[in-house]
């Protein structure tokens, strides 16, 4: 038996296809030639006739060729450019986005379900850590006003805070991370077009939080580089 | 019965008239499309005739324009298959353009003196 599937795929070797969209389209027509083939064997033609009647049937493959490149390259599309501004587009990107997730309660529950975690996410740890440096400031605010009366500079005691500060965040992500990789796991069937493991998603991620906890640090750190040695050594 | 051969029909009408025929076939059931093959060959006895490379092309154009949609259908015993049926539009379309067809014809014919058929 011929093989159809690759008479077809040889001519639309120049058309740049989605694989997915080209192996359709080769499976449908490879699927119409085999059955012509069948029905002219049926008919009593011999192999090499019905072989040549049926690629005959493809005689004209420049024309599919050629729509199919119409219909496989979209016209390129700059975002406010054309007749339509920017603000439209927005206006347009919008409306689909919000057509698209009605259409799909699931999806958008999940979507917004997400999206309302990591904003929460986002704000637990940065009031979690901004309490954590406060308190450790506070509490070692004699500490600071001894250093600084012995010479040590306002970059001193910010070195003194942040490193602190980033020890602790450092241990966070490392757990963090590892604990996301078991749980991310669980939800790899709802993700499209990116892996439950994805690097750069990660490591976004971790940059993203890593700089929020260290601007939590930043504000205690620099009321402890306000400490004024006098004050906080006659505080005890 | 209208009977138009292929040979004398203007390479632009053909092209025109080629929606008619898928959309007509369509309009009873879904069909894939070598089932649309035979049967525009049949029904016009051979004097119409779709390559594959210029049938799919037009069954594509014409679901990318939302008048007949695609589907695979599997069926025991037998390879997959993508079956494309009208779609509402479709149907709009269709009945548009059976009127124009129609208005066509008649058109040529009293200008050519046919008698109508």
């Amino acid at each position: 038996m011929p093989d159809w599937k690759l008479e077809i795929s040889r001519r639309l070797a120049d058309v740049k296809l989605a694989p997915a969209r080209e192996a359709e389209i080769v499976e449908e027509l490879a699927q119409h030639l085999e059955d012509h083939y069948q029905e002219l064997r049926a008919g009593g033609a011999n192999e090499p006739e019905a072989y040549a009647a049926t690629l005959a049937e493809m005689r004209d493959h420049e024309l599919l060729v050629r729509e199919l490149r119409r219909t496989a390259v979209p016209p390129p599309l700059i975002p406010g450019t054309g007749r339509t501004s920017m603000i439209a587009d927005l206006g347009q990107d919008v409306r689909y986005g919000l057509r698209m997730l009605a259409r799909n309660p699931g999806f958008a529950a999940v979507a917004v379900l997400t999206l309302a975690l990591s904003i929460g996410a986002t704000t637990a740890i940065f009031s979690v850590v901004y309490g954590v440096m406060a308190y450790w400031v506070a509490r070692r605010r004699r500490e600071i006003g001894v250093r600084m009366a012995l010479g040590a500079v306002r970059g001193d005691v910010l070195r003194l805070v942040l490193g602190h500060g980033l020890w602790t965040i450092s241990i966070g992500l490392v757990v963090g991370i590892a604990g996301s990789l078991i749980l991310t796991r669980t939800m790899e069937s709802l993700l499209f077009g990116v892996s439950a493991a994805d690097p750069v998603t990660f490591a976004g991620v971790a940059v993203l939080l890593a700089a929020v906890a260290l601007l939590a640090c930043y504000i205690p750190a620099r009321r402890a580089m306000k400490v004024d040695p006098m004050v906080a050594l006659r505080y005890e | 019965m209208l009977h138009v051969s292929s040979r004398t029909i203007d390479r632009e009408l053909k092209k025109g008239s080629a929606e008619l025929l898928i959309l007509s076939l369509l309009e009873a059931r879904p069909r894939h499309g070598y089932d649309l093959s035979k049967l525009i060959e049949q029904r016009s006895e051979g004097a119409l005739h779709f390559h594959v490379a210029s049938l799919y092309p037009l069954l594509y154009r014409l679901e990318e324009r939302g008048w007949i949609r695609g589907r695979w259908v599997e069926k025991a015993g037998q390879r997959r298959r993508r079956y494309y049926r009208l779609t509402a539009r479709g149907r709009v379309v269709l009945a548009g353009q059976r009127r124009g067809w129609r208005t066509f014809v008649e058109a040529i014919n009293r200008v050519a003196g046919v008698e109508h058929a």
